[in-house]
């Protein structure tokens, strides 16, 4: 009976490492925030804290959830960055132009879903690595935005006669990031959208074999987080009710870590979860909120967290046998 | 239990204890920084001061780290340093303060403006000051459109103390004077984009202008660095392989001398082409080639002591004392103008630049509480015993 309650345990832990690792870096992340601070005089449990720990998450975790689709293809796009910071920019001008912020939302989402369904498509019509079309589209995105506020004479834009206040307000991100998260795994867990997506991660040609169409769930995974970007930019304009020519950068990467900090499965297959997304992002933010607050000097927190990351990692991107964990 | 499993749990355990060592580490590192400050100075209770800095490194930085860490002390307050975002991004800048905001916190020092308005709005209790910028997109309401709101309008707003002039027609007349004085009558001019920096617009439209007028040529107009070193092939250019000097209205000693000493070494530049310029890296071979024989023959550096007086303005808020005769506004900096050998060997003996040592420093504490009024302040920020000549 003993040997085999062991075998059980031994057996879920060995099936769920991924899940002990990022669960378990986020509980850790909590208990110690939660007991350090205070004794410095700190609470990470004030409202103020809580509130900066959302607006820490909101950007990087609606990112996350939307980048689930394309991640668990096993392909990633590198060009959200520069998608924000075009988008914010986009959505301020036309906000100062129009007194609305729905022009600018609007066009925005027109321009990610054609991104998306070249990002999407490109990749398996051209039969290059999927990275590809999305590090062009990160170029031409950058190269735009830095004719447009060379243009307008200034490194950053700020909305003038729009109120955006309620981008601030904590409660409309939770809100938000629940019905993304929700909306979200409900097409990736309980529709045909994300089981293909998941099987073609898992195996392309099997995928293809069983009939599944993978021009067109490609397509449908990038337009699914091209909607979501969206979403995250107008987050990201409403933090200060600007844009700038440097909005957005590096937040390609931040996903890839809250992602792969969450556990999700950089080859993506079938133990994809959305649920990476979120636990990744909070776990990030908590360390970048919470450090401070056990006196860890700002330019020691960067290596903490990369002392961390690389401990999950080690844990959750090993290769078995040779293949990538998926 | 399985052999592979075992030492994945091993292995967790073994990161978890070394990271909570190394939290645990730090933590206390911190404690014992505090510890030492509270005992160099009795009175480090007033709480914390919060400066958003514009820099990590280098040897400006850590003079002013020590020399504001001391003046903190002094005036009862501990220093905490977060970093602004490295392109000045509003929301970049909010997070930084946001994250590195702790209860103790009773002012912000920043010397980067973009996100000040949220970072204000965000923190309508704390008193903000500023250093080392000129406010320039921000501080007035007709500045540009990255401004939704003059900065000088919001009662916690405290003013600044730039780093050079606050107006880039002066920053123009400043190099100008001095090429004329050398007798220079080609030269190089290059600067920042103007998107980025409106002031040094201003500088280079000015200099321009100036040049035209005394019969200065600039050979191949006013070229635009995009925050990417010059490139060599500059010297390359018609007529530019024998220039008097090259004029670099941006951060000269980082984007220009390394590329100018690379040209010179190829030929392609004349030996006896000065760089004039502005800010300070202590790199020996930089230091050795400044004077009348280096290839840097006129450098400005704002003082590292710029940063008390925005650490004074902050405390006289907290205190409830600013002076009677304050009002908001930005103001220029002195500068250490060196363009000779025994200038720069004063600078690198003798001032805080050298050792970070709060003894070499020009104002010292006793200096800012002489102060009666903010017309006294501005005065001993301008004063001759913050000039390079008060080295000799």
């Amino acid at each position: 009976m003993e040997e085999i309650k062991k075998n059980k345990v031994s057996e879920y832990l060995k099936t769920h490492i991924n899940d002990v690792a990022s669960y378990g870096g986020l509980i850790f992340c909590i208990l110690v925030f939660t007991i350090i601070p205070p004794f410095f005089g700190e609470n990470i449990w004030s409202q103020a804290k809580l509130a900066n720990i959302i607006s820490n998450v909101i950007v990087t975790a609606l990112l996350s959830v939307g980048a689930v689709f394309v991640y668990s293809l096993g392909n990633m796009d590198i060009s959200i960055g520069a998608q924000i910071r075009v988008y914010a920019m986009l959505i301020v001008l036309l906000g100062n132009v129009t007194g609305s912020l729905l022009p600018g939302i609007l066009i925005s989402a027109a321009i990610a879903i054609v991104i998306a369904i070249i990002n999407g498509g490109a990749g398996q019509v051209l039969k290059v690595h999927p990275i590809i079309p999305s590090l062009v589209f990160m170029m031409i995105l950058q190269g735009v935005s830095s004719i447009a506020y060379a243009k307008l004479g200034s490194r950053n834009i700020t909305l003038r006669s729009v109120d955006f206040s309620a981008f601030k307000s904590t409660g409309l991100m939770v809100l938000v990031l629940v019905l993304e998260t929700i909306v979200v795994s409900y097409l990736f867990y309980f529709t045909k959208f994300g089981k293909n997506a998941r099987a073609i991660g898992a195996n392309a040609l099997a995928a293809e074999q069983c009939g599944i169409n993978l021009l067109k769930f490609k397509v449908i995974s990038y337009v699914i987080m091209g909607v979501m970007v969206v979403v995250a930019a107008i987050f990201q304009m409403g933090y200060t009710g600007s844009a700038s020519d440097s909005t957005g950068t590096g937040f390609e990467m931040n996903v890839m870590i809250a992602l792969i900090l969450g556990g999700m499965p950089l080859s993506g297959g079938m133990r994809s979860k959305v649920s990476c997304a979120v636990v990744g992002s909070f776990t990030y933010s908590i360390l970048a909120v919470g450090l401070p607050l056990i006196g860890v000097p700002t330019n020691m927190t960067f290596l903490i967290k990369s002392i961390i990351f690389i401990v999950v990692v080690l844990f959750t991107c090993r290769k078995k046998n040779g293949v990538l964990p998926r | 239990m399985k052999s592979g499993v075992l030492k994945r749990v091993l292995a967790m355990t073994a990161a978890s204890v070394l990271s909570v060592t190394t939290l645990a580490g730090c933590g206390s590192q911190a404690a014992d920084t505090e510890g030492k400050s509270s005992k160099s100075s009795s009175s480090a209770n007033g709480g914390t001061i919060l400066w958003m800095s514009n820099l990590s490194s280098g040897p400006q930085y850590e003079a002013m780290v020590a020399y504001g860490t001391k003046i903190c002390e002094e005036m009862g307050y501990n220093l905490k340093i977060v970093y602004g975002d490295g392109f000045n991004d509003p929301d970049g800048n909010l997070t930084a303060v946001k994250n590195g905001m702790t209860s103790d916190v009773v002012g912000i020092l920043v010397s980067q403006d973009g996100g000040i308005q949220a970072i204000m709005d965000e923190y309508p209790d704390l008193p903000v000051a500023a250093f080392n910028t000129d406010m320039n997109s921000v501080f007035s309401e007709d500045a540009n459109i990255a401004s939704n709101a003059a900065v000088k309008d919001y009662p916690n707003f405290l003013g600044t103390i730039a780093d050079g002039h606050i107006n880039g027609a002066d920053t123009a007349k400043q190099n100008f004077d001095y090429v004329v004085s050398q007798g220079y009558d080609k030269i190089g001019v290059v600067t920042f984009p103007g998107y980025a920096y409106p002031n040094l617009q201003e500088a280079s439209d000015e200099i321009v202008k100036l040049c035209k007028e005394a019969g200065i040529e600039i050979v191949g107009g006013v070229v635009t660095l995009e925050f990417q070193p010059l490139d060599e092939s500059y010297f390359q250019e018609a007529d530019r392989d024998d220039l008097d000097a090259l004029v670099a209205l941006c951060a000269g000693t980082t984007f220009v001398y390394p590329t100018m000493v690379q040209a010179k070494g190829d030929k392609l530049c004349a030996a006896d082409t000065k760089l004039i310029t502005s800010g300070f890296d202590n790199d020996p071979s930089l230091v050795e080639d400044i004077g009348e024989d280096g290839t840097i023959g006129y450098l400005s550096i704002s003082p590292c002591e710029n940063i008390a007086y925005g650490l004074t303005l902050i405390d006289k808020a907290v205190k409830g004392e600013m002076y009677d005769d304050f009002v908001c506004e930005r103001i220029d900096s002195a500068e250490y103008v060196i363009d000779s050998k025994e200038d720069i060997d004063n600078v690198t003996s003798k001032s805080i630049l050298a050792n970070n040592d709060y003894n070499d420093a020009s104002v010292k504490y006793e200096d800012l509480q002489a102060c009666n009024s903010f017309e006294d302040l501005k005065a001993l920020f301008h004063s001759e015993q913050v000039m390079v000549d008060a080295l000799k």
